[in-house]
């Protein structure tokens, strides 16, 4: 590309590529519904905020955080001072923008929140362009690679919803930095990499594995050649600083950092909810999850095409690896596992991938709600993917060919594309063409109650004495949804005649319904509909139940 | 010693990989069970289930075998003098 007329072309379109991308995100993030966390979150940034705030002596800022904090209350939620462990680089800096901006309604404070969570994921895919460009030296495969890792429904549907696509997002730039310290061992590329992965892991503690796959290459690095006095130094210092910026931007752990970092181990077993979840049309509790769970999950809610060029890309990069293994020999003038940088980057991603998915695997880590956990496994996926087109393209550019390639590629993103439209803005509940229809409630629904504030318009819009007379209409819950918290979503001149009554069927006109259940609904029948009720409304996309809403035919 | 240790590390690697998919795997199910047989869903099936095999009982003639309604009988007029002589 050393034609500047060239590069300009290519500059242009990437610049298009992704304009269009953050165009379309930012102008449908209204879209979304609120999801079930949100108000948690919203109050663990404020209770945070507060707590960093007290070392400061901006005791307006401080004060106006404190009754933000109080004033967020619900019998739902989970009390913050308890499950303290949660990351703060998304929730701090959104709770103090909305003060900084003054942003007092509802509404506007989540939509505020879903609009930062695509900016991050935004900022991701350009990192992933980057890392893909990195590796493979070539704009065509990277802007390939980066639609494959845009275009994984449920991922862009989370994408508005931060948690995990937050986690997915840091990764994205912990790896990012992690092929830059490969690239070249400097201190600038370390201490960025320290950074990012420290952000990673006060995100999600599962992070860890970054400093860990660092460590592991440092050590086949040593057992290679001995090292310089440099390198472990460097390597030293990496780690020492992986623990300073995490003891520094993570406030859960400045009044015992190393207690506190123990205990956030501890409370994997502890404070993940231990429920029953629908799995294949079954309910299986979450602490014996099958051995098929993951695999399953993935398989059919990941777009066929992604699913085919990953195992192509897996099984030549397995080959490769095992072979480069089965050859080790006690002296060897290239490095036992990789014979490039490039080979050490695809090493990194393989081993990375491979071993978190036989972790969780085997030592039955607790899931739930899908594979929503380890959405971030989709920039290994992603990374396998773009490195099968890769081999793609190597072997058909002798035949000049690409041009039939780049269609195909461009076919099979278009039909993506359409199925995501289809599912808009319910991405993050998306099937695959290997569930049959029939199938498609055999799984959990809608987990992040997402329908819950469109279910309770639709319930408003309907009965007719809120509608004229502004009377308070009662709705019960036949599911493990917190339907309270859809109310934050709606107006405020709406909210005051919406009375939520959980199971209590008797007192209630309506009933709001999803395919989200904590209990085995074969036995336990408290999210029974009554017979005096009947089925009124439905959202149904592509099969999948979304919601249910029942009327008590008892009360007019 | 770089080849002894890629190969102790290897077979370690394969003897866990061989326990959990082994070994493991009767544990994990004998837990499974365990946790499924205290589970309140079974103890609601089980209760259930009496409530049904009483039902049944009530409604039938003859519910016990002969030889049962005697050896019960005969049990509990045991029982009964055993607390009379205390």
């Amino acid at each position: 590309m050393s034609n500047p007329k060239i590069k300009y072309y290519y500059y242009l379109i990437i610049f298009f590529y992704f304009f269009s991308f953050f165009t379309i995100g930012i102008l449908t993030a209204k879209d979304y519904g609120i999801h079930i966390e949100e108000k948690f979150h919203r109050s663990n940034g404020f209770y945070w905020l507060n707590y960093v705030l007290s070392f400061t002596n901006l005791n307006n800022l401080k004060e106006i955080s404190l009754i933000k904090f109080k004033s967020i209350s619900d019998y739902t939620l989970s009390s913050v001072a308890y499950y303290n462990k949660y990351g703060i680089i998304f929730d701090v800096p959104a709770a103090l923008i909305e003060i900084l901006f003054n942003i007092n309604e509802p509404k506007k404070f989540y939509q505020l929140r879903h609009i930062l969570s695509f900016i991050i994921f935004f900022i991701s895919t350009i990192f992933f362009f980057k890392i893909l460009l990195n590796r493979f030296k070539n704009i065509n495969i990277a802007i390939l690679g980066t639609t494959f890792y845009i275009l994984s429904p449920r991922i862009y549907g989370d994408s508005f919803l931060y948690k995990d696509i937050l986690f997915l997002s840091i990764c994205t730039i912990s790896i990012y930095s992690f092929f830059k310290v490969i690239d070249n061992f400097n201190y600038r590329n370390l201490i960025f990499f320290a950074l990012f992965s420290s952000l990673a892991t006060s995100t999600r503690i599962i992070g860890i594995f970054l400093p860990i796959m660092f460590l592991i290459i440092t050590f086949l690095e040593i057992l290679y050649r001995k090292p310089k006095k440099d390198f472990i130094v460097k390597n030293i210092l990496c780690l020492l600083l992986f623990f300073l910026f995490l003891i520094i931007h993570w406030p859960y752990l400045w009044s015992s950092p190393f207690n506190n970092f123990l205990l956030v181990f501890k409370s994997i077993k502890t404070d993940l909810v231990n429920i029953k979840i629908l799995f294949n049309g079954i309910f299986i509790s979450n602490e014996f999850i099958p051995y098929s769970y993951l695999p399953r999950w993935i398989v059919i809610s990941t777009p066929t095409i992604h699913i085919i060029l990953f195992l192509i890309g897996y099984y030549f990069i397995f080959k490769r690896f095992l072979i480069k293994f089965i050859k080790i020999e006690e002296c060897s003038k290239n490095h036992d596992l990789w014979h490039s940088l490039n080979e050490k980057k695809d090493f990194i991603i393989f081993i990375s991938l491979s071993s978190i998915f036989l972790f969780c695997i085997i030592n039955n880590v607790k899931l739930y709600n899908g594979w929503r956990l380890l959405y971030f496994l989709n920039i290994f996926f992603v990374y396998i993917i773009t490195y099968c087109i890769y081999l793609f393209f190597i072997k058909i550019r002798l035949k000049n060919k690409i041009v039939y390639l780049n269609l195909f590629f461009a076919i099979s993103f278009l039909i993506i594309v359409q199925r995501m439209a289809l599912y808009h803005p319910y991405q993050s509940l998306y099937f695959n063409g290997f569930l049959s229809k029939e199938n498609k409630n055999s799984y959990e629904g809608d987990y992040y109650g997402l329908s819950t504030s469109k279910a309770i318009l639709e319930i408003l819009k309907k009965d007719k004495e809120a509608k004229e007379e502004n009377k308070i209409i009662n709705i019960g819950v036949a599911s493990h949804t917190p339907l309270q918290r859809g109310i934050e979503f709606i107006d405020i001149n709406k909210k005051d005649l919406v009375r939520i009554v959980g199971q209590e069927f008797n007192s209630a006109k309506y009933i709001y319904k999803n395919n989200i259940s904590e209990v085995d609904i074969n036995y336990n029948k408290k999210y029974n509909i009554p017979e005096n009720f009947k089925k009124i409304d439905e959202l149904i996309v592509d099969g999948i139940i979304i919601y249910e809403i029942y009327k008590n035919l008892k009360i007019k | 010693m770089k080849l002894f240790i890629y190969k102790t590390l290897f077979v370690f690697l394969l003897i866990y990989l061989l326990f959990q998919l082994t070994i493991g795997l009767v544990v994990k199910k004998i837990k499974e069970e365990i946790y499924n047989f205290k589970s309140k869903e079974n103890i609601e099936l089980l209760k259930k289930k009496i409530r049904i095999e009483l039902n049944y009982a009530i409604k039938k003639d003859k519910y016990l075998d002969e030889n049962d309604a005697k050896l019960i009988n005969d049990f509990l007029k045991k029982i009964k003098s055993e607390l009379q002589n205390q």
